[in-house]
């Protein structure tokens, strides 16, 4: 069992500036958690907490049910793929991943044996005897994750390992390290600021800000409820549509009004944004969720009427950036739908997938 | 055209051409010249007399070969001892070890030393009677240890090399503390979760990437050693019994003293063929090699 514990964890760095404020988190035996966070939100110093590189200022991290803190980072049984891949640079491929188990004395049969067995997994055996400067980026990341993988330790720690790699090498070696970790059936924990990494590789995800957990779930429960304004905004590309409005009553229901449109919730929602009746908040709708109002029979009370701005066509599809009224938003459409700059179309906004938050404390109200 | 718009960086560049072409290359050129020369007395040029000079140097000149024997032995024992002195320096203070800051003072201020001043400090700390250094063991009541330093025809070229070390090891330190601090810290964090203790980090992950610190301590110290004159002449002016008589020096008192200028010549082309071999040469190939 692997698993990982961080119980009131704190990370305080010159005496004043909070990198890890009180994290409390779980890492299942055999999980891909993957931390994720814009830049300074504290996520590889959890992560190098976690491995013992850093020295924690408060709290308590637990490996397979030990407690770690006083533990260095060779004996956590840890293993950590660095961002630069940090590989040796007087070391051919072979000694950089027989370093460490060198190190621990392990026998020379054994170490060779370990060595071919993650070179054959990862196809990097023809490079055993390259120096590091010889090989490319993609070829320095595999034997990264090599030197890990020959290590066979309880948890695996990655530091944004594919921030270096060329856009298709990354989506590349995201499979092939999503496939490694069903193959290893290891404990992985995974820091990237790229929410498509996290997405497609996590199977529990920790959204990060200000050295805070804002969300912990798996991913499709963070795309579809975020529980505040920015975790939405954050996560999905291109990001959630937020609009600042008022909520007024409607007859029996509530309504989202700006000046140029009105969105009328479904009755489901009276419960939630009945004390914000005649409040302001923040109206927020993913791209993906504006559809074509032709074809769609019933759109009133939720029809937006916008202006094209811009145009992306990406070829699978095409983002609008639209203005309505004093509003800018996006709408993610079909390759095949025909517009032009300048014109104005018509929208209808899927009601069962709105999100509204509240302004002050950006808390989702639902 | 090349020429034409070239010209004002000619122009900037021209001085600095001229000056080296007379002064390096064109003097060079005539004391190679010279030294196949019988040249004796100023005023009156020497006839051609071939490898004569060089035959006499390598082949009937005792003192010479004592010169290169006293020259080798004071590069090993300074480069040898400034070397790892330098390392463990600047491993020290990689370690953050507190109080650093004045060490680094400490270390760097006899680098700010002129040879003369050295020279002049360390002569009276080697005087066998009143001496600092034999003084000091003495009132430490560790007589035994005194030394006749300077005047011994065994310890002068040691005495020269230890003045030579505390004044170079700072430089050494410097270049070396620059070299390890500038090795990756997540380097050392992997060898860190590799399992390197501390000791291990350094040897077999630090060291081993000191390759340009290396090459450039090694070269500047080759450099200075090679051509050693000034603290040679002023703390031992080579003797006693030409014990720490170098090259540099038995080349000056050759050519200045016994008005041997040819001779001096041959001793002076030698010394440029040999810092050729021992300096260019390898920088050139480093050169190469970078450039691919």
């Amino acid at each position: 069992m692997a698993e990982v514990v961080l119980k009131e964890l704190t990370k305080v760095f010159d005496g004043n500036v909070v990198a890890v404020d009180k994290f409390n988190l779980e890492v299942k035996d055999k999980e891909f958690l993957v931390l994720v966070g814009p830049s300074g939100c504290g996520k590889s110093t959890t992560l190098r907490c976690v491995a013992g590189l850093e020295e924690i200022t408060e709290g308590e991290i637990f490996i397979g049910g030990k407690l770690v803190n006083d533990i260095p980072p060779k004996d956590r049984d840890i293993a950590m793929v660095f961002q630069n891949y940090a590989l040796y640079p007087h070391m051919n491929v072979y000694k950089n991943l027989s370093f460490g188990l060198e190190l621990r004395k392990m026998k020379k049969d054994e170490i060779n044996k370990r060595v071919h067995e993650a070179a054959q997994i990862l196809d990097i055996e023809h490079l055993l005897d390259r120096k590091p400067k010889a090989l490319s980026g993609g070829q320095r990341q595999r034997v990264a994750v090599g030197r890990a993988i020959v290590r066979k330790p309880k948890v695996f720690l990655f530091d944004e390992p594919l921030s270096n790699l060329d856009a298709k090498l990354r989506v590349q070696m995201r499979t092939e390290l999503a496939k490694l970790h069903q193959n290893l059936q290891a404990t992985i924990i995974y820091v990237t600021h790229d929410q498509v990494e996290a997405m497609t590789m996590g199977t529990k995800i920790v959204v990060m800000k200000d050295g805070l957990i804002q969300q912990v779930s798996d991913p499709l429960t963070l795309y579809d409820f975020p529980v505040n304004k920015f975790v939405a905004g954050f996560i999905g590309s291109p990001p959630m549509n937020f609009i600042d409005t008022e909520i007024v009553k409607e007859k029996d229901c509530y309504a989202i009004k700006t000046d140029s449109f009105t969105i009328v919730l479904t009755p489901d929602k009276n419960k939630l944004v009945s004390s914000y009746a005649g409040k302001r908040v923040t109206f927020g709708f993913r791209p993906e969720d504006l559809i074509d109002e032709s074809g769609v029979k019933d759109k009133e009370g939720r029809l937006i009427r916008a202006r094209v701005e811009v145009i992306e066509p990406l070829g699978s599809e095409i983002y609008l950036h639209l203005s309505s009224g004093k509003d800018f938003f996006m709408a993610r459409v079909p390759h095949h739908y025909k517009t032009e700059i300048g014109k104005e179309v018509g929208l209808v906004v899927d009601l069962e997938k709105t999100h509204v938050f509240d302004v002050e404390t950006e808390k989702a109200i639902f | 055209m090349v020429v034409k718009n070239n010209i004002p960086s000619i122009v900037f560049i021209a001085p600095a051409i001229v000056l080296v072409a007379i002064f390096v290359y064109i003097f060079s050129g005539w004391s190679a010249w010279t030294s196949l020369t019988d040249w004796r007395i100023i005023g009156r040029m020497g006839k051609f007399i071939g490898i004569q000079n060089y035959i006499k140097l390598f082949a009937g000149d005792d003192i010479f070969r004592k010169c290169l024997y006293n020259t080798a032995k004071l590069i090993v024992l300074f480069i040898g001892i400034t070397l790892p002195l330098g390392i463990i320096c600047a491993i020290f203070l990689d370690l953050g070890v507190k109080g650093k800051g004045l060490f680094r003072a400490i270390y760097l201020i006899p680098l700010s030393f002129s040879f003369v001043a050295s020279a002049t400090m360390w002569g009276w700390m080697f005087m066998p009677d009143k001496g600092s250094i034999n003084t000091l063991l003495r009132m430490l009541s560790l007589d035994f240890l005194t030394q006749p330093w300077i005047t011994s025809t065994k310890q002068s070229i040691i005495s020269v090399a230890i003045v030579y070390v505390w004044q170079f090891s700072g430089f050494a330190t410097l270049v070396y503390y620059a070299g390890i601090s500038s090795v990756d810290p997540d380097i050392l964090d992997a060898a860190r979760v590799d399992g390197a203790n501390t000791f291990q980090r350094y040897v077999r992950v630090v060291l081993p990437l000191q390759k340009p610190a290396t090459f450039t301590v090694l070269l500047i110290l080759l450099m200075y050693s090679l051509r050693v004159f000034d603290l040679v002449w002023l703390l031992t002016g080579g003797g006693p019994a030409f014990s720490s008589e170098v090259l540099a020096t038995y080349m000056y008192r050759v050519t200045f003293n016994q008005n041997l200028f040819a001779y001096g010549a041959s001793i002076s082309f030698f010394m440029f063929i040999l810092s050729f071999v021992v300096i260019i040469i390898p920088v050139l190939i480093g050169t190469l090699k970078r450039m691919g």
